[in-house]
């Protein structure tokens, strides 16, 4: 026998699924005369006909009379709701899994897909790495709508891309985002609706563009809904400030060694050790070398010393019934602070890939010792919009800088795990049991934080406390 | 394409529909459940298919997520190699090429079902699957030289 001839070699449809078939493309095929819309009865037969199937799927009728409809109204005085009407229309049991993409791009354009299955976010590049053009899927909820709300607008106009019904609106730059566009167009036969926003660099001709090539395609993946990103969900307000709270404790000054621990990258934990043996200040960045990153350059001034950084004091507008408001701006010095941190593993085992997550914090001791982060730290994390009562007791709640001396994170180290074998660059690669790893960090910091300046050597939110090393005291300045 | 003539296509593909999934599925009740739904799922998509000279392999691809959708699920799978030999003589007399091809990996099983028994080309079979043409070619030739070990003799050389 050959391969050819496997056709003849394979096992052939029972007689009885041959029937099967039959039967279903027959119901399949008669339900066509029933859609073409012979009013409210043909509709409510061609529903019942559907539940009556085992299919997962029902298809539901669209069109210029269309059972899903759009609309919009204002919201507030700055803002516009979208509103998905679904009323009168039974939803599907199950969500279909849909691909969207952009098949027609302007000149110039890249195309970069990402996303997972369920909340597809395609990403179109000019070549200069920055996204100017995206697409998000929002599936329907089962039951009822929630108004899809676009702040700042200055413009909008109702369409339709291909078939469907859509909305633009034309946005204006705020604090929080910058000006551009935000499309919605819905998909009633896969229950979707699909954003699509633009930066505002984006012209109207090649957002035409954009939006005529607008393609959903469904891949033959069925979802629950509590597995789909829905309308409800879309909408939920960031919960950012909830899920990042922290304890801090003061744990000691240069030289003292905590306790803590850590984890490896698999999430085994490790008993660790840490202790800060050095800090300096410099007034350039030239003590990192060749090592300087990007976007840190921008910081330093013709001199080559460290520029001074802008700070701007905003009350954050919600952009639909209030704007932003400018309340201040005041210029303060940066200096580069360098610490060096030894981290030991305590345990009497081997460690592999062990995380560090070393933060810079601003943090107030009152003088009844309870431990609290600096309003303009708060501010400048974009936390103090969330804290009630924040700007009412000290005047603004967002702060933005031209350089990056407000900044918390881990902006350089010098010991990391390169081999792409964790998901993140702050790993020590190995470290045996007792051994002592040396990390070199360096942060631009406003000179005005160094008195409330604190290393937390083992951020992390949640449980356990962050442990605070002082180091505000002793920076000195060097260059 | 209208429903009449997706339903002509699927009524003439029938057997093809069940050939790959008795290549991916091993149980009749799965394929069954298989392609039901790909009948199902292809009439409420028909909208979907951009040109009817592609419908054959739409209607593959379907039936390939179908099935997969059924392993997701976990219903009624019996891995080939534990199903219990009593049963397996009683139900169907399988072919020795059948029997051998379903001890390949599902990837090669599926490319040297769409290839040899289908006719589909590498390059179909590589959009079918979401992968490149030389991933399809490199599971064609470990199959051939799988099988090849497999059935010995029994096995022609290709010309």
């Amino acid at each position: 026998m050959r391969l050819t001839d496997m056709k003849d070699e394979w096992p052939h449809m029972p007689e009885s699924m041959k029937v099967q078939v039959r039967d279903l493309v027959e119901n399949e095929s008669g339900k066509a005369d029933l859609q073409t819309g012979r009013g409210r009865r043909s509709r409510k037969k061609m529903i019942v006909l559907a539940a009556a199937l085992a299919a997962s799927f029902v298809a539901i009728t669209v069109g210029a009379n269309g059972l899903v409809r759009l609309k919009e109204k204002k919201a507030g005085s700055y803002g516009r709701a979208t509103i998905v009407d679904t009323a009168g229309t039974k939803a599907p049991s199950v969500l279909q899994d849909v691909d969207i993409s952009f098949d027609r791009l302007p000149d110039g354009y890249a195309y970069q897909k990402q996303g997972g299955q369920t909340f597809r976010n395609e990403v179109l590049k000019d070549g200069s790495d920055s996204n100017l053009a995206a697409a998000y899927a929002i599936y329907l909820d089962k039951d009822g709508s929630t108004d899809l709300i676009t702040a700042n607008v200055t413009s909008g106009r109702k369409l339709t891309v291909g078939d469907h019904e859509a909305v633009i609106y034309q946005r204006g730059a705020s604090i929080s985002q910058g000006a551009g566009t935000e499309a919605y167009v819905i998909y009633p036969e896969y229950w979707l609706a699909v954003q699509v926003q633009t930066r505002g660099d984006v012209s109207e001709e090649e957002l035409s563009t954009l939006l005529n090539g607008l393609t959903v395609t469904p891949t033959g993946i069925t979802m629950q809904y509590g597995d789909a990103v829905t309308l409800s969900q879309w909408t939920m307000k960031d919960a950012s400030l909830a899920s990042g709270q922290r304890t801090f404790r003061l744990a000691g000054t240069i030289g003292d060694t905590v306790s803590f621990t850590g984890s490896m990258q698999d999430g085994t934990d490790v008993p660790m050790e840490a202790a800060v043996t050095e800090v300096h200040a410099y007034d350039s960045l030239d003590v990192l070398g060749d090592s300087v990153p990007d976007e840190w350059k921008n910081d330093v001034g013709a001199d080559g010393k460290l520029a001074d950084n802008t700070l701007t004091y905003y009350i954050a507008g919600d952009g639909i019934n209030t704007q932003d408001q400018l309340v201040k701006t005041e210029t303060v010095k940066q200096k580069l602070v360098c610490a060096t941190v030894e981290f030991t593993n305590a345990s009497d085992e081997d460690a592999a890939n062990v995380n560090f997550v070393t933060e810079l914090r601003r943090i107030l001791v009152n003088s009844d010792q309870t431990l609290e982060e600096k309003p303009e730290a708060l501010a400048s994390q974009d936390l103090g919009a969330y804290i009630k009562g924040f700007a009412d007791k000290y005047g603004y709640d967002t702060i933005r800088s031209t350089g990056h001396g407000t900044e918390y994170e881990m902006g350089w180290f010098d010991v990391s795990q390169k081999d792409g074998s964790t998901d993140g660059s702050n790993y020590i690669p190995h470290m045996s049991a007792g051994e002592t790893v040396t990390v070199h960090f360096a942060w631009i910091v406003d000179e005005s934080d160094f008195p409330n300046l604190y290393l937390n050597v083992n951020s992390h939110v949640g449980e356990g406390d962050n442990l605070l090393i002082g180091i505000g005291s002793v920076l000195n300045t060097e260059g | 394409m209208t429903k009449k003539q997706l339903g002509e296509l699927i009524t003439e593909s029938q057997e093809s529909l069940y050939r790959v999934a008795k290549t991916i599925l091993i149980g009749d009740a799965d394929c069954a459940d298989a392609v039901s739904e790909t009948i199902v799922r292809a009439f409420s998509c028909l909208g979907t298919l951009k040109n009817d000279r592609y419908a054959r392999t739409w209607l593959i691809r379907i039936l390939i997520n179908e099935c997969r959708n059924i392993q997701r699920r976990g219903a009624r799978i019996v891995p080939f190699d534990e199903v219990p030999e009593r049963e397996f003589h009683r139900k169907e007399n399988y072919s020795d090429l059948y029997k051998a091809v379903m001890t390949l990996p599902e990837e090669q099983r599926i490319a040297v079902a769409l290839y040899y028994m289908e006719g589909y080309t590498v390059r179909e079979i590589a959009s079918m699957e979401g992968t490149t043409q030389s991933a399809v070619k490199n599971r064609l030739l470990r199959a051939r030289r799988t099988l090849k070990t497999l059935l010995g003799d029994q096995l022609e050389d290709e010309e």
